[in-house]
């Protein structure tokens, strides 16, 4: 610091120039090499193999068996990428398409009935109960083992107007579940079907390879309806209550909230659409009842805890279900619309969650949907 | 008389007050602003800064209210250098005195090289796996790779920042240009077909997968997951639009002019001459408990050119200096207890706080012992 006596002598303005001018050169430097960190860089790397690939950048990884086929005529392979190990196109006449893809998954990867019903969500078919279930699968081989499920179904899904088939095929080995789907136009994978189901009797599985990389971004069985086209899923404008604070939404999450209390205590909001009914209200309803700590319920105590109410040009219902011991409650909104279900989550502390209940139904009510 | 004036403001200790009191509210200040808006957005707003702005609500001004630290720091820097060249010279008996500021100016321009010269990264390791990079844990680059040569990769790295600029790109190293149609510094998974009205990839993965903007994250927990479209421009035609997003993992490929180029939006890498293998990593917790008490990570460490063939341990504070780097043990994967994570931390100005102090301690040393000898003399006189 630049105290202590005034030396005399000392009172002019006689500056040591090349102490300024040292210090201003070391700073110039300093800049510039700060400013390395804005400017292309080229360089060498060796060659990456797909482990070293996979270790460094994804979160869900795990070692299962690496898979390898035999690529039936007409079939073209794609590069693997998201989920997918293996993705194939498949063209027929004129403009038919249809897309193989294989995702293997860590664990059971969900229930046989939430997936089959999502999977007929996606060519437009309505959902089965569980006691129904048996009489939809087919056996397949796999790997040139019997005992696999096989699936075939065939509709129109909500945004086309030619009907679709799937075929989804589930393997299950070694802690992971792979999934081997077939979707296109109907004629088309009716006609591959045999390919189909010899790929899966051909396919091999080695040992101990690593995993492929798995994106955190899409869900394992997001729909790629082929030709795309906005289902009604686009982002809809709302008005944000005072005191809701945005936040970064999580995967699957189209928009998240958070609400603070000044009296302590938070809760959260969510929003999240999927295609078709999403496994139905009753699976949902009774995963947000485990998330709070309450037991399932069946189908008629789950028409009691249902209340319709108004939503322009949609039909919805919302719930509210309180955790006594654990002062958790939780309000939900499930829109249906243009085949895609919103469902809105506001879930929290019990007193806060009662604070925000009118501001939340109210954020739901008011929601303009695009076309 | 201007000129004598301002010289004369420099110099004075009153400057050395103000500059002080007012770090002292900077750092109050930006320590609470960390709550709201993380701890890099507000180390950017206060103290990387000249000014620290404000936005009054309903507006879009932008007003400086209060100096930002490399201001203060910058002022302060002057008036030490200032007052020292004007009062003290280099007369003898100030040698104390001149080690005391000479060490503070160097802790000064040495927080300032670490400011701009540290780059923090980190490595995950897998047991049994080798690494020769480590990743930035913040910044994401557009990595443009050229794999055709059999042995090495050529990579071109574009920093976010080029990107966040949407402007076309040109290098030397690139055979085309790069046009960018669209960046987001944030970006969240959307159905397909959910993004109307955005731009569309006309070639791989973003034909099938979509991702919107989304609000850039405050959290130290949780990272900014860009987003942007590219085009890609040779001198004639175009290779077309392609979806680059740090949520895909995969490179995606693409030819042109009998070369092989690979794609990715990705954490920025930084190589190393030598690599790292995990041989082994431990991490206990305390018993009944997810309270860490120990990691360690067993690497072998490989260095082609030196022919450097050794095992490491590295444990909490117990990092490995090499290369001009020092790899400490930072974490694990939760998902996966065989990853171990190191924090990788390059800090070419590292040694400058050690010998600041001790230029200030052997400075205060020297003045004391000055006046000490001067009074005892006075009194045995």
């Amino acid at each position: 610091m630049p105290a202590g006596p005034r030396p005399p002598g000392a009172a002019g303005a006689r500056f040591a120039l090349p102490w300024v001018r040292g210090c201003a050169g070391v700073l110039v430097t300093l800049v510039l090499a700060g400013c390395e960190r804005e400017s292309i860089r080229v360089y060498q790397a060796p060659k990456e193999t797909a482990p070293q690939r996979q270790a460094m950048s994804t979160p869900f990884e795990s070692r299962v068996p690496q898979i390898h086929w035999k690529l039936p005529a007409g079939w073209q392979e794609l590069p693997a990428g998201q989920m997918r190990v293996g993705q194939f196109a498949v063209s027929g006449q004129g403009e038919q398409k249809a897309e193989v893809t294989i995702i293997p998954l860590p664990g059971l990867a969900g229930g046989d009935l939430d997936n089959v019903n999502r999977w007929r969500a996606q060519v437009g078919l309505p959902p089965v109960k569980a006691e129904e279930l048996p009489k939809l699968v087919e056996d397949v081989q796999v790997g040139g083992q019997a005992g696999s499920q096989l699936y075939d179904f065939v509709g129109t899904p909500y945004d086309r107007s030619e009907t679709n088939r799937l075929l989804v095929a589930v393997f299950r080995a070694e802690g992971t579940a792979w999934f081997f789907k077939m979707l296109g136009d109907s004629a088309l994978v009716a006609a591959q079907k045999p390919a189909f189901v010899e790929f899966l009797k051909n396919v091999t599985f080695e040992q101990g390879a690593p995993h492929p990389p798995i994106a955190a971004a899409a869900p394992p069985d997001a729909p790629s309806p082929p030709g795309g086209g906005d289902g009604g899923s686009g982002k809809p404008t709302w008005t944000v209550p005072a005191g809701w604070q945005e936040q970064a939404p999580g995967p699957m999450q189209t928009a998240k909230f958070s609400a603070p209390d000044p009296a302590g205590g938070k809760a959260e909001i969510t929003v999240v659409v999927l295609p078709g009914d999403a496994g139905g209200t009753l699976a949902n309803v009774n995963r947000w009842r485990g998330q709070i700590g309450l037991a399932p319920v069946g189908e008629a105590e789950l028409n009691q805890l249902l209340t319709p109410f108004e939503v322009a040009g949609a039909q919805a219902v919302h719930l509210d279900m309180t955790a006594e011991g654990a002062k958790r409650r939780l309000v939900a909104a499930v829109v249906s619309r243009g085949g895609n279900t919103w469902f809105y989550k506001l879930v929290g502390d019990e007193a806060v969650v009662g604070k925000q209940k009118e501001a939340f139904l109210q954020f739901v009510r008011n929601i303009k949907y695009g076309s | 008389m201007g000129l004598k004036h301002l010289v004369r403001v420099l110099c004075s200790l009153r400057l050395t007050v103000v500059c002080l009191a007012l770090g002292m509210i900077l750092v109050f200040v930006g320590t609470l602003a960390q709550v709201e808006i993380g701890i890099y957005a507000a180390q950017a707003k206060y103290f990387r800064s000249f000014f620290v702005y404000w936005t009054p609500p309903g507006t879009t001004l932008n007003l400086p209210i209060m100096p930002g630290g490399y201001l203060i720091g910058g002022v302060l820097l002057v008036n030490l250098v200032a007052a020292h060249a004007k009062r003290f010279g280099l007369a003898r008996n100030k040698t104390g005195l001149l080690l005391v500021h000479a060490g503070l100016i160097l802790l000064l321009v040495g927080q300032l090289a670490t400011d701009l010269l540290q780059v923090e990264s980190a490595m995950r390791i897998s047991e049994g796996e080798a690494r020769q990079y480590s990743e930035d844990q913040r910044f994401s680059e557009l990595a443009i790779i050229d794999t055709t040569a059999a042995d090495r990769d050529q990579v071109v790295a574009i920093p976010e920042s080029l990107l966040a600029r949407k402007q076309d790109i040109r290098h030397p190293n690139l055979p085309f240009a790069v046009r960018v149609h669209q960046y987001w510094v944030n970006s969240t998974n959307v159905p397909h077909g959910g993004a109307a009205g955005a731009v569309r990839a006309t070639e791989g993965l973003g034909k099938r997968v979509q991702f919107a903007e989304a609000a850039p994250t405050a959290r130290m927990d949780m990272r900014n997951m860009p987003t942007a479209y590219v085009e890609f421009l040779p001198a004639s035609g175009s290779l077309g639009t392609w979806l680059v997003s740090d949520w895909i993992d995969t490179p995606q490929t693409f030819t042109h002019d009998k070369r092989t180029y690979q794609v990715a939006l990705r954490l920025a890498r930084y190589y190393k001459p030598f690599s790292l293998q995990l041989l082994k990593f431990s991490h206990d917790k305390y018993m009944g408990t997810e309270i860490p008490k120990n990691f360690s990570s067993r690497v072998r460490l490989q260095h082609p050119e030196t022919r450097e063939d050794r095992e490491v341990l590295i444990y909490m504070n117990n990092p490995l200096r090499y290369g001009g780097e020092t790899f400490y043990q930072a974490g694990y994967d939760e998902k996966d207890p065989r990853v171990t994570i190191l924090q990788v931390v390059r800090n070419p100005g590292w040694l400058t706080p050690y010998f600041s102090c001790s230029l200030v301690g052997a400075g205060l040393l020297i003045q004391f012992l000055t006046h000490l000898v001067g009074f005892v003399k006075r009194r045995t006189e």
